[in-house]
């Protein structure tokens, strides 16, 4: 029997600093999104990072002694306790202290009383920041170049964002991930689609076709499936000029018609003329600070693995034993994201997926447990 | 012979030592281990033997085995055989002919009326079992069971007038109430806590009066500790059947989100048991397949002010309390099991369809009169 022990362990030793930390971090962020981190190596910083979040982080720490895992006992990553995003809810599971804050990013969905709540300082903003950037220019093809010179070379893409402006969702970590983009590329700030027009198809294909007019350089389509869709509703044919680039994120939050990731990657390219191999999807969550991407290819342009930074992991757990599931077993995603240096670098998803090689394929969200019924409620 | 005569002797065959058709049963339904179904079938068919002929006797006493006088449908839901096979037995104690629509792969309706034949084959002739929905939908009865959405679906098609009546028999929850501190000796403890395993294990707590929560006064932590040990040894005998992925994945989650929120024990490899000590909520639904809550019973006895509700139902924006109240409300309940109170107390403490005593949450008698299975007399009434 797997009991519960509320534990009282002797103190550990000085948690790694912070600074240390982060430079370690970017250290493998600048190596870049292709080159392997090896697992002694991610072992290592995660072991030290896992130090300092049993240390600072209460609501975490009093977690692991219920399972009785701490620095001392663990000694590999995979045996780091896994917060549940259900907990970012319920407590306040960062290493921050409150004077510190500077910054909070809320879980979205429509019915949500308590949304789950990541904080950071700036510095693991930056680091938010810097982790992003990588995978997203890598996946969405974009050349290396630096980022001030991208506005002015002949060629370079324009960005249209169908998500709301950073004014007007402050506390998305979504819209802040596009904000990072739009200010690495030097877009406008007009990349982002007036929020009114979010939940019209046509108003967006206008904006879209206002976006395209008279382009001669590749357009970046980046937008959540829900906006997606509702663009894809409303339109016959929108033909995005040749090189274009899109990139899908997130569910639907209960919003609207789900459509299978499937049958809206083949909308997008049949309506806006865009290849399968330009079209990615990209998956995060306001609980994490690095993001998983496909990736297609011409063997696989249909390819809905997807596989993240070397500077994270993944597992698909199967949840009646515990353990990891086979290749191509069913299980719920666990992600373990060392950019998440101020809250919990091991989080377990509520989502399910299939394991494929070091990447995952996403089935969607694992549902909630039915009421039986068998006791009188109704006679007419 | 009378109906009631025919259903005990049918009873019978089934709790006969090596009987068929309990091997069939334990065979075809794969909903739960063999152990289980054993272990339930036999509890259902004791009662219904003992008890059938007296409910006859009260219920119906002028049924006979002539002319049927209406339909009866019964829509049956799969979740645990008991309830479809009452409801079949009150349509045959009301004299109707009985539409019976099992659930898709549910053996047991089938299983039952063939051993009825086998005592009287003119009885199992008045149940009819069919997916045909324009069968059942013709009956100027229906019995169903199931989930919310497939009442409303049933009671609208179904009311063409004012002869018809439709019964459903939908969602419920089940808790049970323990006065812990009333129980010293280690014997008594040990009585309870396996009297509560009992409740909480049995049928893989799939039946609407199986507990989902515990409320005690006293150590909860100490009760919790304890049921988790019983519940590991119920398990070994009565092993909780194997679950789909989606509910395996649901105990996953509710255990990574109790583990951070309160304390859990739990079966280790495995999820056939869990019990989640949480001292915060009033109310959390349960993934079930043996996950059971247990809280401190001033959960449950404090309530909630009218004006926070008020302010809840006019869609105000929450406070934290606020949202953390409407998470807390108690579902309608079918079954309160206790131990330790007086009923007056219980009573106060949670209004329900019934209270028994703790262990005996999930026996109900066929001579229950209300809640769990239609009445014959309603049966009789409306036809």
């Amino acid at each position: 029997m797997k009991t519960a022990r509320k534990k009282t362990h002797p103190s550990i030793s000085k948690p790694p600093p912070a600074g240390e930390l982060d430079a370690r971090i970017l250290d493998f962020i600048a190596r870049g999104v292709e080159r392997r981190v090896t697992d002694a190596e991610f072992n290592a910083l995660a072991l030290a990072m896992f130090s300092r979040q049993f240390a600072l982080n209460g609501p975490y720490r009093r977690y692991c002694e219920s399972l009785d895992r701490s620095p001392r006992s663990v000694a590999h990553w995979t045996q780091i306790p896994a917060a549940p995003t259900a907990a970012f809810k319920d407590a306040e599971l960062t290493t921050l202290r409150p004077a510190e804050r500077t910054a909070v990013f809320h879980s979205s969905g429509t019915t949500e009383h308590r949304p789950s709540r990541h904080f950071h300082n700036a510095a693991t903003l930056a680091l938010y920041e810097a982790a992003l950037w990588p995978m997203f220019q890598s996946r969405m093809g974009l050349l290396p170049v630096p980022s001030s010179s991208m506005d002015k070379r002949d060629g370079c893409s324009t960005l249209v964002i169908l998500t709301p402006a950073p004014s007007e969702a402050p506390h998305s970590s979504l819209v802040h991930m596009m904000e990072t983009v739009r200010r690495q590329l030097s877009a406008p700030h007009s990349a982002f689609v007036d929020v009114a027009v979010l939940e019209d198809g046509r108003a967006l294909a206008k904006a879209i076709q206002f976006a395209i007019r008279n382009l001669q350089s590749a357009i970046l389509l980046l937008g959540t499936a829900i906006a997606f869709v509702r663009l894809l509703n409303a339109i016959n044919s929108l033909p995005l000029p040749s090189g274009a680039h899109v990139m899908e994120t997130g569910g639907y939050k209960g919003r609207g018609r789900e459509v299978p990731r499937e049958k809206l990657h083949a909308q997008i390219s049949a309506k806006l003329g865009v290849e399968r191999l330009d079209i990615i999807s990209e998956y995060g969550m306001c609980e994490l600070s690095s993001q998983f991407y496909t990736r297609p290819t011409v063997h696989a342009p249909r390819s809905a693995v997807f596989t993240g930074p070397p500077w994270t992991r993944s597992m698909v757990v199967d949840p009646e034993t515990g353990r990891e599931a086979r290749e191509g077993g069913r299980g719920l995603i666990r992600i373990f994201d060392l950019a998440n240096r101020g809250s919990v670098l091991a989080i377990q998803t509520e989502d399910v997926g299939v394991r494929r090689g070091d990447g995952f394929e996403l089935l969607g969200r694992a549902p909630q447990a039915e009421a039986r019924g068998c006791s009188l409620m109704v006679a007419s | 012979m009378t109906t009631g005569q025919a259903i005990a002797a049918t009873a019978r065959l089934w709790l006969k030592r090596g009987s068929s058709w309990m091997a069939r049963a334990k065979r075809d339904i794969t909903a739960f281990s063999p152990p289980m179904v054993e272990m339930g079938l036999r509890e259902l068919f004791a009662d219904i033997a003992s008890n059938v002929e007296e409910l006859e006797r009260r219920e119906a006493p002028h049924s006979t085995l002539t002319a049927p006088r209406s339909n009866v449908a019964h829509v049956l839901s799969g979740n645990l055989p008991n309830p479809g096979i009452v409801s079949i037995i009150v349509g045959l104690l009301a004299g109707a002919r009985n539409v019976v629509k099992p659930a898709t792969g549910d053996p047991m309706p089938a299983l039952f009326v063939e051993s009825l034949a086998q005592v009287n084959a003119k009885l199992a002739g008045r149940v009819e079992l069919t997916d045909d929905r324009k069968a059942y939908q013709r009956a100027k009865i229906v019995v169903s069971y199931g989930d919310d959405e497939t009442l409303r679906t049933l009671r609208k098609n179904h009311r063409r007038d004012a002869s018809t009546a439709f019964f459903g028999f939908g969602h419920r929850a089940s808790i049970g109430l323990v006065n812990f501190s009333r129980f010293a000796l280690h014997a008594q403890r040990s009585t309870l806590i396996a009297a509560a395993a009992r409740d909480a294990s049995m049928w893989d707590q799939q039946g609407c009066m199986s507990p989902q929560c515990f409320y005690v006064r006293g150590d909860a932590a100490a009760f919790a500790e304890a049921l988790a040990r019983d519940m590991e040894r119920f398990d070994r005998h009565w092993s909780r059947a194997t679950l789909p992925f989606e509910d395996a994945a649901a105990i996953a989650r509710a255990r990574s989100e109790w583990n951070f929120r309160g304390r859990v024990w739990a079966s280790k490899g495995s999820t056939h048991w869990t019990v989640a000590l949480d001292e915060r909520d009033r109310w959390a639904p349960s993934p079930l397949n043996r996950f059971v809550f247990v809280r401190p019973i001033e959960l449950l006895t404090t309530r909630d002010s009218r004006s926070d509700i008020r302010k809840l139902a006019a869609g105000r924006k929450t406070t934290k309390h606020e949202a953390r109240s409407t998470s807390c409300a108690l579902p309608p309940l079918s079954t309160v099991g206790f131990a330790g109170f007086p009923p007056k107390e219980i009573i106060a403490m949670a209004r329900a369809d019934r209270y028994c005593s703790l262990g005996e949450m999930q026996r109900p008698s066929l001579l229950l009169t209300h809640g769990s299975r239609p009445r014959v007399g309603d049966l009789i009434h409306e036809s």
